[in-house]
């Protein structure tokens, strides 16, 4: 397939442990293990599994942020490692993430239209008037009224601050989206706005989305395709309906009963 | 007579001139053996509700009604009836247990702690009943379990230890607020099987807060919707979830069937 914008392959990081006060180091953890992938244009795959697997470890890892210590990830051809300077500032722009908490993610002495300009201006997408037509396109690509860009994200709603959030992703136009947990830290209604907000602008630009959460409701009301991660592993990658209906992994399995709060899929006693 | 209950409960807090009511004129009653849900969007009310029953709540709060458990008045209590109500006749469970613990002291002293406050408890018979609970939550090798601090259990298991803590001073009324939420689903579960295991062994009396209604359909007997400070409807879980009435109880319908799948 040519419309391939983003795979690892054979991607793996290992974080040192270190113990005791002259810090010697007693061995790795395999945050991520041996993982392959790929995105396609205008695909929406979800990346489920529970804290600690490895989720954003590799979503770093995707987006360019974090070297792995094994593997190599190509964003449309071109690996993160041999990019340089103005090659990787590009790639930069093509790869864009959004957060948990728009709180932490936004700085809180930047209005909205401050925030939405840095990417613009960082990049040279725009300059003087045109950089402020560009701020409302972005707030109107995102259902926000143009008046709340001179407001400070403190002054915002959390699903607010997080439609800012992925408008300033937007910024650059990129092909890759890629969402860590964006739905976490808020209310059950307006997370379901977010995701459908997601929902239409991967639709309308053709724009790759790499959806990260730990809750597989969100992950099947969004995506396409699935992946289930644990202890750094993908254990199964399937389209959702398929995944749903026919889970090869019992951890899937699991996960399925379990997201459904069915009480007796687990013993009371742990794991 | 109800177990709990609570009249015309307002609360609002002190914001430079002004005062904000977060809740506003809520009643309800819990009866003995009863578990009662608030379900709600965040800044609803349904945790300053929780937290005025044993006036937990930050000194700017200003709270106004009635509350009554069993014969104890609790809203006009003094200082030294609130410290056997705090953790003893209402006892809580919090959304993160990592910061319900305390993180420079060991299980067994933390349990212990609990135990010889609230209840007659010497110390060899505490020691006992502190093992006993643990086991009851499900805690493997509970004994050597009392001798570790909290970072050396997992969240789940921290969380086990909280519902130990507040339940081995035998309290008469549990608030579980949002127990599960800062969990994964798989620890979820357990969770809450086990505190529904719990009610119906021990015949708890619990109020829950809660933004899910799954939730609160698995363990819950009757549930109240808040709503800006408000209690918009309440009644039996069934009924309500089957039959809303309101439109905030339809909108938090609307919200789970938009975020859920069939199998």
């Amino acid at each position: 397939m040519t419309d391939i914008v983003l795979e690892a392959r054979s991607v793996s990081h290992r974080y040192p442990q270190f113990s005791g006060w002259l810090r010697r180091p007693i061995g790795v953890v395999r945050a991520v293990d041996g993982v392959t992938c790929e995105l396609a244009q205008g695909e929406r795959l979800g990346l489920v599994g529970e804290s600690g697997c490895g989720k954003t470890t590799l979503a770093k890892i995707l987006g360019g942020l974090l070297v792995p210590t094994e593997g190599e990830v190509r964003l449309r051809g071109a690996s993160w490692a041999a990019l340089r300077g103005a090659a990787y500032r590009q790639a930069r722009a093509l790869a864009q993430f959004i957060f948990q908490d728009p709180m932490g993610s936004l700085n809180p002495r930047l209005t909205v239209e401050q925030a939405l300009r840095e990417p613009l201006l960082i990049h040279g997408l725009a300059q003087g008037a045109a950089c402020r037509a560009r701020v409302e396109e972005l707030l109107a690509s995102v259902q926000l009224p143009a008046a709340i860009r001179h407001r400070l994200p403190r002054e915002l709603s959390g699903g607010e601050r997080q439609r800012v959030g992925i408008a300033r992703a937007l910024a650059t136009d990129p092909k890759v989206l890629i969402c860590d947990e964006p739905i976490a830290s808020l209310d059950v209604s307006v997370g379901a706005q977010i995701l459908e907000l997601l929902r239409e602008l991967s639709q309308q630009r053709r724009l790759a989305l790499l959806f990260i959460s730990h809750d597989l409701r969100a992950v099947a009301c969004l995506c396409t395709r699935v992946s289930v991660m644990r202890r750094g592993r993908f254990l199964e990658t399937a389209p959702t309906d398929t995944l749903l209906s026919h889970p090869r992994h019992p951890y899937t399995q699991l996960l399925i009963r379990c997201a459904s709060l069915d009480l007796d899929a687990v013993d009371t006693l742990p794991e | 007579m109800a177990l709990l209950s609570v009249e015309h409960l307002s609360v609002s807090y002190r914001h430079r001139d002004t005062l904000v009511r977060a809740v506003d004129d809520v009643s309800f009653v819990i009866e003995a053996g009863e578990v009662l849900a608030l379900v709600g969007e965040s800044g609803s009310g349904k945790s300053s509700v929780a937290l005025a029953l044993a006036r937990l709540l930050p000194p700017r709060a200003v709270i106004s009604g009635r509350a009554a458990l069993k014969e104890t008045s609790l809203l006009d209590a003094s200082e030294e009836t609130l410290r056997a109500i705090r953790g003893g006749t209402i006892a809580y469970v919090f959304q993160d247990p990592a910061t319900s613990l305390n993180p420079v002291m060991t299980i067994g002293a933390q349990l212990l702690e609990a135990i010889v406050w609230h209840t007659p408890a010497g110390h060899e018979e505490a020691r006992r009943l502190a093992v006993w609970w643990l086991r009851q939550v499900g805690i493997p090798m509970p004994e050597l379990r009392l001798r570790a601090y909290p970072h050396q259990l997992s969240g789940g298991m921290q969380q086990r230890v909280c519902l130990a803590m507040a339940l081995a001073a035998r309290p008469s009324l549990l608030v579980a607020d949002e127990p599960t939420t800062a969990l994964d689903v798989t620890i979820q579960v357990q969770i809450l099987r086990l505190l529904r295991d719990l009610q119906r062994r021990l015949n708890l009396s619990v109020l829950l807060i809660s933004h899910d209604l799954t939730v609160v359909e698995r363990i819950a007997h009757r549930v109240g919707v808040m709503s800006g400070g408000r209690l918009a409807e309440s009644g039996a879980v069934d009924q309500v979830l089957h039959r809303p009435a309101h439109a905030a109880t339809q909108a938090l319908l609307r919200a789970r069937s938009a975020m859920s799948f069939k199998t």
